[in-house]
């Protein structure tokens, strides 16, 4: 499979499949514009000229344009923090990129993105990236998008060896080689991770044996010789265009300047000795006088005119640079979102229709399917959402109905297919990247915040990344601390992430069917402890605009703003406050990003009170945000000082009681909004500085004594004196079941352990055994009735 | 300057904004809230201390400010009213035009939608430097209502202190037309009437807060006046 880059050279000598001579010289003059654009780029650094970092690809020129050289426009390839060259070989416009790198309106992508974000939509440039390994798993994602859209065009990802002992690059070859993604992965090994040399941080420096490790091909060429490269790369493109799956290239090159312009050539961490015998084997000298003497396709003067051609190209780069404008900083604001933000679907007034009960998940799952049917190219990657159909049922069907190619079953590998579903969304394969709990968002943070969300803007609005990031979030029944979080105020911090948190199961399928429209990276974050809920929902074509708030319930003298599984607590709040002759208006935002603040202010206008009530914690959170909005939009319309509400500031407990002690709960709300007509709103002690100034321990925040119910009411018959027999208590996301068959009679014998009934829930088939031996003498639930999980369904008599 | 003057009002945002469109200084105002804050409610429920002549006297009297008063105006007829009042006279039974405009000033009131808004939806009949508020004009008859009304002028009560949403003015007869009339103190409206000299016709001026009540609100009460006293019926069922 491998290729060695000597065996290379001795095939080619004289040989007469030696590849067309312009193939040849293109090589050469590609490199020459990499090498004659840096030096240039260099000298204006060290002017000033260029604001911010520059790291410069001089001695590493071979790799980028052997590479390339066997690339489309309409394929894509993903690079590094050292990419300038890169883009200059994918076709990039070399005046663009300098004045990209001077800041200015006319660079690629406006001044907004710089030497370390440079993306070109019309050459197939995903971006340089400032993320190491971050832009290894989107050439998977664009592979597998052109393959969903039925074309051949591959994605091909440049990095470092440094990004080669990061889980990005593990995720994303294990999970491009599973999927045969057509995909080619460029290891520019120049032997340092910064200043770390390979040798010190892996014990297997062969950075091509690691592709053994996924199953695929993996290949070592001396990544100064272009022409190696180009042989090796040839090969590589065409099994990818194939189907045959993706390859490992490992360049073994070196860079001949420093880390970065301004980091010394040589130090600490390399020898002058070393630096001299790399600049000997220059990958442009090496390849110019193999081109006069070796495959004698040209001569010095030749050469020397391409290089004076060259020269002039990159002067006239470097005086389109200098002389573009600068940006206009009142366009700043600009690219964040699509403008408008909703697409045109979601704002298309519809009759208001028939409607249906529906469960939650059954709902969205409905909505999904609408938008995957109406739209061939959507992908949906999950940890058994596959043929499983979720671990919620929240998939359950649509791999049956889609298939497994667009249903993809991934590893449990959240960065390696987030970063997939990123390149393909952003390449018009629209992908659900289901990471199961917002707990497990932290695996993929990075792809999130600094991929998706920046993507819009860093190229002024020529490319965006309309993922959707689904999880169940939130607090569920002692899910406890790795799996009970919510964390919408952690992603509404980052400008261009859409952040939804339905709170009823029409709004849940309504704005999932929105988010699979809509042009800008989406989370949506569905409680879970609102799975087992139904609701009314429209039939058909429903929609939920994002930034536009419900009005739960009406009311005069308090404004309640809740999402998610409050808003229902705050109803039952306002319900029991009612009696009290209070009457509070909630408001359901929908979507924490955008937050329609209006409607806020509107209610608070007419109830001249506010209480936040969020799960999510107080800390820098939505209860702060919000009333400080209300300070500075609606401040004299303020009758008390806001109150808020939020869960307590730990961790999520795992005993039952711990975990209500923490939450919110209706009794909390009800005594909240009191507080807040009576002028003394509830005091948060989230800042935790009571133990900086004294001993004193934090006075527990009295609570009502009235506690939530935290589980379906269990309904355990005591009058009859049989054994009950039960509907088990099950996944947590499930609250009841329906009977399905009696396999028993009343009267029939059963042995302990023996099947006597089949409960059919949202997820599974639950076989209901004897729990002791004897007669069964009550059959309390007949075929078809529902019953809650721990409910009585028969009795048996020992 | 003493301690007490430079302490600083505990007042909500909105009560100052209220207070601020009503001319209202904070410190005439007595706080419901926590620690003495001064809320919305002290604002809108205020009744100034002191009768409206001696606080004149005492310094610029707490009053609307000009710019947020709204006056409108109409004719009424009173053919109708004078044929049934002459009719009832001759079966022995008297009433004044004072009892008919107090009855149509409070059924006037109640088909306003937000009269609630104002507090308490009840009349004071302004008389010589004192005023009668009467509760409920419609929920009795007129003849007690008269009786009433004879008995408060009698005792010479003031009621000035007391809420109402309304005063009533009756000028004495002639042929001047009433342009502009201040409002009293705790009163969201005023009604001044001047009934012409051949007694066909009365002048009747609106002057309200326009903070409190909006245009559409005055204009459908003055209408709904006019449509009472022209149809007087109405007034005696």
């Amino acid at each position: 499979m491998a290729i060695s880059a000597a065996r290379a050279r001795e095939d080619f000598k004289g040989a007469p499949n030696l590849p067309d001579r312009k193939i040849l010289l293109d090589l050469f003059e590609r490199m020459v514009l990499l090498r004659r654009f840096e030096s240039v780029a260099q000298i204006a650094c060290r002017k000033g000229e260029t604001p911010g970092f520059l790291h410069l690809y001089i001695g590493e020129e071979a790799t980028g344009v052997g590479v390339c050289a066997h690339l489309r426009p309409t394929d894509w390839v993903t690079s590094t923090h050292r990419g300038h060259g890169h883009a200059l070989a994918k076709g990039a416009n070399p005046g663009r990129v300098m004045a990209e790198l001077f800041g200015k309106a006319d660079g690629i992508c406006g001044g907004r993105g710089g030497t370390m974000h440079l993306y070109d939509r019309s050459v197939g440039l995903f971006g340089t990236n400032g993320i190491v390994a971050a832009g290894i798993g989107h050439a998977v994602g664009i592979g597998m998008s052109a393959r969903q859209q039925g074309r051949d065009d591959i994605g091909v990802a440049f990095f470092g060896d440094g990004a080669a002992n990061h889980g990005g690059f593990h995720e994303a070859l294990n999970f491009a080689a599973v999927q045969r993604a057509p995909a080619v992965f460029i290891c520019e090994n120049n032997l340092y991770a910064t200043a770390t040399p390979l040798k010190s941080i892996t014990l297997n420096p062969e950075i091509a044996t690691k592709a053994a490790s996924y199953g695929m091909p993996g290949v070592a060429v001396d990544g100064n010789d272009v022409f190696a490269v180009w042989l090796a790369m040839k090969e590589a493109t065409e099994r990818a265009r194939a189907g045959k799956g993706p390859t490992l290239i490992e360049a073994k090159t070196y860079r001949t300047v420093g880390h970065h312009e301004g980091d010394p050539v040589i130090g600490t961490y390399r020898t002058q000795e070393e630096l001299d015998a790399w600049i000997k084997r220059d990958p442009i000298d090496m390849f110019r006088k193999r081109l006069i003497e070796e495959y004698r396709v040209s001569d010095p003067e030749a050469l020397a005119a391409i290089e004076a051609r060259i020269e002039k190209v990159v002067e006239e780069a470097l005086t389109f640079a200098r002389t573009s404008p600068e940006p206009d900083p009142t366009t700043v604001r600009l690219h964040v979102f699509a403008d408008p933000i909703n697409p045109p679907a979601a704002v298309q007034p519809r009759a208001v229709g028939e409607t249906r009960i529906q469960g939650w998940l059954e709902a969205v799952r409905d909505g999904i399917a609408e938008e995957m049917r109406a739209n061939p190219a959507i992908l949906y990657f999950g940890e058994g959402t596959g043929e499983r159909g979720g671990s919620f049922a929240h998939t359950k069907n649509l791999w049956q109905e889609f298939g497994p190619d667009r249903m993809v079953d991934t590893p449990i590998s959240e960065q390696g297919f987030t970063a997939a579903a990123v390149g393909a969304s952003a390449t018009g394969a629209r992908t659900v990247s289901d990471l199961m709990f917002a707990d497990f968002a932290f695996e993929t943070a990075g792809q999130i915040f600094l991929q998706a969300a920046k993507l819009r803007y860093m190229t002024s609005g020529v490319m965006s990344a309309p993922i959707v990031v689904r999880v169940g979030a939130g607090a569920l029944r002692s899910s406890g601390p790795h799996h009970s979080g919510i964390y919408h105020p952690v992603f509404a911090h980052m400008p261009g992430l859409i952040v939804c948190v339905p709170s009823n199961p029409a709004d849940a399928k309504g704005l999932m069917k929105t988010a699979l429209r809509a042009g800008d990276p989406v989370i949506m974050l569905e409680p879970k402890a609102l799975f087992a809920s139904k609701g009314e929902v429209p039939v058909g074509e429903h929609y939920v605009p994002f930034g536009v708030a419900r009005i739960a319930r009406v009311g005069r003298d308090i404004t309640i703003v809740a999402a998610g599984q409050m808003v229902q607590r705050a109803l039952e709040a306002a319900e029991a406050l009612a009696a009290e002759a209070i009457e509070a208006e909630v408001v359901d935002p929908r979507t924490i990003m955008p937050l329609d603040i209006d409607t806020i202010v509107a209610s608070v206008r007419k109830t001249h009170r506010l209480l936040v009530v969020d799960e999510a914690w107080a800390m820098c959170g939505l209860g702060g945000e919000i009333a400080q909005a209300i300070n500075e939009l609606a401040f004299d319309e303020l009758d008390a000082p806001p109150g808020r509400l939020h869960s307590a500031p730990t961790s999520h407990p795992f005993a039952p009681v711990l975990e209500r002690a923490m939450l919110i709960d209706t009794a909390r709300i009800a005594e909240g909004v009191r507080g807040v007509i009576a002028g003394k709103p509830p005091v948060p002690d989230h800042w935790y500085t009571v133990g900086l100034k004294s001993a004193a321990p934090a006075k527990p925040a009295p609570v009502s004594a009235k506690p939530q119910p935290a589980a379906p009411a269990v309904s355990v018959a005591t009058a009859a004196d049989d054994e009950p027999v039960t509907m088990p208590f099950g996944d947590l996301t499930v609250s009841e079941g329906t009977v399905v068959k009696w396999l028993k009679a009343v009267g029939d014998a059963v042995k302990q352990g023996e099947l006597i009934a089949e409960i059919e829930t949202d997820k599974a088939v639950v076989e209901i055994e004897a729990p002791v031996s004897g007669t069964l003498t009550a059959i309390d639930q007949p075929v078809g009735a529902v019953v809650p999980m721990g409910g009585r369904i028969g009795g048996i008599k020992k | 300057m003493n301690v007490a003057v430079a302490s600083r009002l505990a007042a909500s945002p909105y009560a100052r904004r209220l207070a601020r469109e009503r001319n209202l200084p904070l410190d005439a105002l007595c706080g419901s809230g926590p620690g003495g804050r001064i809320l919305a409610v002290d604002v809108l429920d205020f009744v100034p201390a002191q009768a409206p002549a001696e606080l004149s006297a005492a310094g610029p009297a707490p009053s609307i400010a000009a710019s947020s008063i709204a006056a409108f105006a109409t004719s009424v007829a009173l053919g109708a009213l004078r044929e049934l009042l002459a009719t009832l006279e001759s079966s022995g039974n008297v009433f004044d035009i004072d009892d008919i405009l107090l009855r149509a000033a409070g059924s006037a009131l109640g088909e306003i939608s937000d009269a609630t808004q104002l507090g308490e939806a009840r009349v004071a009949l302004e008389l010589d430097k004192h005023q009668v508020v009467f509760a409920a004009t419609m929920g009795m008859s007129l003849t007690s209502l008269r009786s009433m009304r004879l008995a408060a002028q009698a005792d010479k009560r003031d009621d000035s202190q007391k809420p109402a949403a309304l005063s009533v003015r009756l000028l004495p007869p002639g042929d001047i037309r009433p342009m502009m009339m201040p409002l009293l103190p705790g009163r969201a409206m005023r009604l001044t009437v001047s009934v012409g000299a051949a007694g066909d016709h009365a002048e009747c001026l609106l002057t309200a807060d326009a903070a409190r009540v909006d245009e559409a609100t005055s204009t459908a009460w003055l209408t709904a006046l006019k449509s009472a006293v022209e149809h007087p019926l109405r007034l005696f069922v």
